[in-house]
């Protein structure tokens, strides 16, 4: 580790399942320059945004463009398109998108509770190519679950 | 209760001609590492290690060697979008999520000029992590501006300082009368637990924070940030050594107390030779206004202070309850926590003011 640190950032984002129709998150930042302090809310099945509330500086922005957005696919231009650039400056729109991505890492850590936990590669293969065939969206998003990997090797998405 | 956690930290600093940007990322089912290695001059990417300490499948080892692929990339906030969306697909999207996090970290560490070399001395000084664009200057309450804490960062109290004439629960019903934000323990030799303080503030609705003053061979120094306490007089190099390791701030308290009593012109003193002296060579920040010295001495400690760029404060250094708050300093940062206040000390966005 270096004997002297120029600069130093944590960020932390929690999120937690209030009731049956409502999640609610925590964002955290504190770094040598400033700190930020943000709370959502997003309610359940559809993943939408019905409170945002983001600290910095000691002022308080509610960013109503964003309300009503759904946490998914193209979030990250939903956000981009509405954090104005002054708060971009401050990196208030990738710390936004971090506690949307807490939203689908909570589902995530669900279905992959799921995965085998033995090394058995034959049974990780069966889940993970049922998982794929069951959102196809899965195919290549990353090197574990590319085509070359074993994980999904031969796959063919017909057969799902 | 169903839930998710995540926790990213950056820390940046200089290896020769290098910046290096390690990061580490632990959640509820990742952990991972990664350093990268940039080039300032040229503004490029010239290196990237990583790895992971909990992956989820027997595969993600795949996720490393494709972030080679972004060596030589350029680090302006469109490039570092690209690269995320690269190694979103090609490696990882938590290994892209942190490289994001450490070089928009590094963006802003170089805009705001955290980069540069640190002071000398022969001493290694860990505050140049600060604004530069921050004018260092006293304000009296009503003119201050907008300032999200106002603490007062000295303030003894019986019996843990044998000098002070004032309980900590007066001094904290005093602070809350007059409007402070907080206040910050400062005792002599001796430091407040961290219980103790935390069941005051439930008691008292008040944030109270911690420090200690430590008394050394050139003078006092507050230190703020981490646990400290000694029997005796230190030497002041060796209090810096401890505080660089532990992480925390020096503020050179009341450093001409009693030096001008006979006037400049007798001692001899200038602001050029009291600059030379251990007390400010060693400080990060430099208290400049405190209750129990003159205003000569207040004058004098703010012109040395700024011709030796240091970061300034303000503080009562209360003994009693009328002198609580009577200087004070206001952050531009909500202080909220102790580690809210280490990291505002360091950042520098902050006056000391004249508060009643």
């Amino acid at each position: 580790m270096a004997e002297v640190t120029h600069f130093f950032r944590t960020k932390c984002s929690k999120v937690e399942r209030v009731d049956d129709q409502k999640l609610k998150v925590i964002g955290y930042q504190m770094d040598s320059h400033l700190s930020l302090f943000g709370e959502m809310e997003v309610s359940i099945p559809d993943l939408e945004i019905i409170h945002l509330r983001v600290e910095t500086g000691g002022m308080s922005y509610n960013l109503p463009k964003l309300l009503g957005a759904k946490i998914g696919a193209g979030i990250r231009k939903i956000i981009a398109s509405c954090v104005e650039s002054r708060l971009k400056e401050e990196q208030v729109d990738f710390f936004i998108e971090d506690m949307c991505d807490s939203v689908i890492l909570l589902f995530t850590k669900k279905v992959l509770s799921k995965a085998p936990r033995s090394k058995d590669l034959k049974e990780e293969r069966a889940f993970f190519m049922e998982l794929v065939k069951k959102n196809t969206r899965l195919l290549n998003s990353c090197a574990a679950l590319s085509t070359e990997s074993p994980l999904l090797e031969g796959i063919d998405l017909r057969q799902g | 209760m169903e839930n998710f956690i995540r926790n990213k930290t950056v820390w940046i600093w200089k290896d020769r001609d290098m910046v290096i940007v390690h990061g580490d990322l632990d959640d509820d089912i990742y952990a991972l590492e990664i350093e990268i290695e940039i080039d300032e001059d040229r503004n490029i990417i010239s290196d990237i290690k990583a790895k992971w300490i909990r992956e989820e499948n027997s595969q993600c080892f795949r996720a490393i060697p494709p972030l080679r692929e972004i060596i030589g990339s350029g680090i302006e906030p469109g490039s570092i979008e690209a690269i995320y969306r690269r190694l979103s697909r090609s490696s990882c999207r938590h290994f892209a999520n942190l490289i994001k996090e450490g070089l928009f970290s590094y963006l802003i560490s170089k805009r705001y000029g955290y980069l540069k070399e640190k002071r000398g001395g022969g001493t290694k000084v860990e505050v140049s992590e600060r604004d530069g664009r921050f004018e260092r200057s006293i304000a009296r309450r009503d003119e201050a501006g907008e300032f999200a804490s106002i603490i007062d960062l000295h303030i003894h109290t019986y019996p843990r300082s044998k000098c002070s004439v004032m309980s900590v629960e007066e001094a904290i019903k005093e602070a809350k009368r007059i409007g402070l934000n907080g206040i910050c323990l400062t005792e002599h030799q001796v430091m407040w637990k961290r219980e103790e303080v935390e069941e005051l503030i439930e008691r008292y609705g008040l944030l109270v924070l911690r420090g200690v003053e430590i008394t050394t061979d050139q003078g006092d120094m507050l230190v703020f940030g981490m646990e400290l306490e000694a029997e005796e007089i230190m030497k002041i190099e060796r209090l810096r050594d401890i505080v660089l390791k532990g992480g925390g701030f020096m503020i050179a308290c009341h450093p001409f107390r009693g030096f001008l009593t006979f006037g400049l012109k007798e001692l001899g003193i200038t602001v050029e030779s009291a600059l030379k002296r251990p007390i400010i060579q060693n400080a990060d920040a430099v208290e400049v206004l405190n209750s129990r010295v003159t205003d000569d001495e207040n004058r004098f400690a703010l012109e040395v202070a700024k011709k030796a760029d240091r970061l300034i404060t303000g503080g009562s250094d209360a003994h009693d309850i009328g002198s609580v708050g009577r200087y004070a300093t206001a952050f531009k940062d909500p202080i909220r926590t102790e580690e809210d206040l280490i990291q505002a000390l360091k950042s520098g966005r902050y006056n000391p003011i004249v508060f009643k």
